[in-house]
């Protein structure tokens, strides 16, 4: 089992970022706790974004700091500058994983502190708004996860030091 | 993974390359936990380790505190910076060389648990500052210093962090659970033993033994309960976390007994993302040097 600093050393997308770029570079968003790591990808152009969000929403924080923090104006903000380079929404194909929870908080009742299952939620939700194509997502459990995308091949790899690692789907399918 | 045949004390004596703090360090720590003691006598303590006491002056200067001019005297960093402050520039400059190590047995690479633990001392700290400024610097050394027992049981994983997982998995345990089924004790108490050999305060040994068991503290458990939540928000970000994940168990409870509303979580989080990038950008590279 490869431990936590040999599990991927491409360059990465930090907490809170949001990282757009065109190239064939592999390309990671590690240490997913219970913040989401999204790819998005449009084959046509090569053009790929990437976020890591850890909280859902930005509502009562709108202007105030990084939009790349919150799921709902993070994904709106990847979206935007992906445009602004020429990308049509109609193309862009996504993944997304992470919103890990800890053990036991799934069933006390207490829902406000579940926040990498209302992160996962609010992904779900703000792609549906934005009319995004969700290709798969691998959300929940416990173990922490890094996404690494291929521009190449156009997989997505969720791996984790728990579970290993899967191919969870293709960015370039029809 | 045969540690079931194994006390705790056995596990302890038997792990070689087991970390020790200077004597320096654990004088300042005792020191500071009596409050008729005067900032000369922490000086003193400190200067009796030149190599400790540099590097608690550079921290000391770091831009973090902002200090308005450089301070090059241990005494004159104790009367600016107060005696708990220091006690924690100590303990990182202390302990960041074992913290720092690759733990494979966790599936911890190099820094991993530096960075859980900081990040753990920084919230369990913040969170404290809502009762009281000596509870939050206490928070902070015990939130640091709460996985010193994974150190101790690391090697005794043998690179089988995924074979307990599945246990847990397979069992429905938490991992602390997981690692109680196979060795009799989980971190939690290795780490609790061990602070006990380095006779740390027994308010610190407490909050090390429970702080993923925090219900079954004594009535003693504010620290506790602070060092509870620093994990779990730096579980919850994802700061040095290995093959044991999120897998603990968070008792909210913790939260109603320290008059934190759960509908606030979001916001205790934003301010821990803010709080914790000033603390490590400040504090990082410094602390390595």
């Amino acid at each position: 089992m490869a431990d936590s600093s040999t599990l991927t050393r491409a360059p990465a997308c930090g907490r809170s970022e949001i990282l757009v770029e065109k190239g064939n570079s592999v390309v990671t968003i590690p240490n997913l706790a219970c913040g989401i790591g999204l790819a998005a990808f449009d084959s046509v152009t090569g053009h790929i974004g990437l976020g890591h969000f850890v909280l859902p929403t930005a509502a009562g924080n709108e202007g105030v700091g990084n939009p790349g923090k919150y799921a709902d104006m993070g994904i709106k903000v990847l979206v935007q500058r992906l445009e602004e380079l020429g990308v049509e929404r109609a193309n862009l194909q996504v993944a997304f994983c992470g919103g890990a929870t800890s053990f036991g908080s799934q069933d006390s009742g207490r829902t406000g502190i579940e926040v990498g299952k209302r992160n996962a939620a609010m992904v779900q939700e703000t792609l549906d708004r934005h009319g995004l194509k969700l290709i798969a997502k691998d959300v929940g459990g416990n173990a922490v996860r890094n996404l690494v995308f291929t521009p190449e091949t156009g997989e997505v790899v969720v791996q984790s030091l728990a579970l290993g690692q899967r191919v969870l789907c293709s960015l370039r399918g029809g | 993974m045969d540690g079931a045949i194994l006390s705790l004390e056995d596990i302890v004596k038997k792990t070689t390359d087991l970390p020790t703090f200077p004597a320096a360090t654990l004088q300042v720590i005792q020191l500071t936990e009596n409050s008729d003691r005067k900032a000369s006598d922490v000086a003193n303590a400190l200067a009796q380790d030149q190599a400790l006491s540099a590097r608690v002056l550079r921290l000391a200067n770091s831009a973090f505190f902002g200090l308005q001019r450089q301070v090059s005297e241990l005494s004159e960093a104790v009367v600016v910076l107060g005696m708990r402050n220091v006690r924690n520039l100590a303990l990182i400059a202390s302990s960041y060389p074992w913290l720092a190590r690759p733990l494979p047995g966790y599936g911890l690479g190099p820094e991993a648990l530096w960075n859980h633990s900081f990040a753990c001392a920084v919230g369990a700290q913040m969170v404290a500052k809502r009762r009281s400024q000596s509870l939050a610097d206490t928070a902070f050394t015990a939130g640091l210093l709460c996985d010193i027992g994974k150190l101790a049981l690391s090697a005794w994983f043998e690179n089988k962090t995924a074979a307990l997982y599945a246990l847990a998995i397979r069992q429905g345990l938490t991992f602390d659970e997981a690692e109680s089924q196979v060795f009799g004790f989980d971190h939690s108490e290795v780490g609790g033993y061990l602070a006990e050999q380095w006779n740390l305060p027994a308010s610190l040994v407490h909050a090390i033994r429970y702080h993923h068991s925090p219900m079954w503290a004594n009535e003693s458990h504010a620290l506790v309960d602070m060092v509870h939540i620093g994990d779990f928000l730096a579980m919850q970000l994802g700061h040095g976390l290995g093959g044991d994940g999120l897998r603990y168990r968070f008792f909210d409870q913790v939260l109603a007994r320290n008059e934190i509303e759960i509908g606030d979580w979001d916001k205790i989080l934003e301010d821990f993302i803010e709080t914790h990038d000033q603390f490590a950008g400040a504090f990082g590279e410094l602390a390595a040097a």
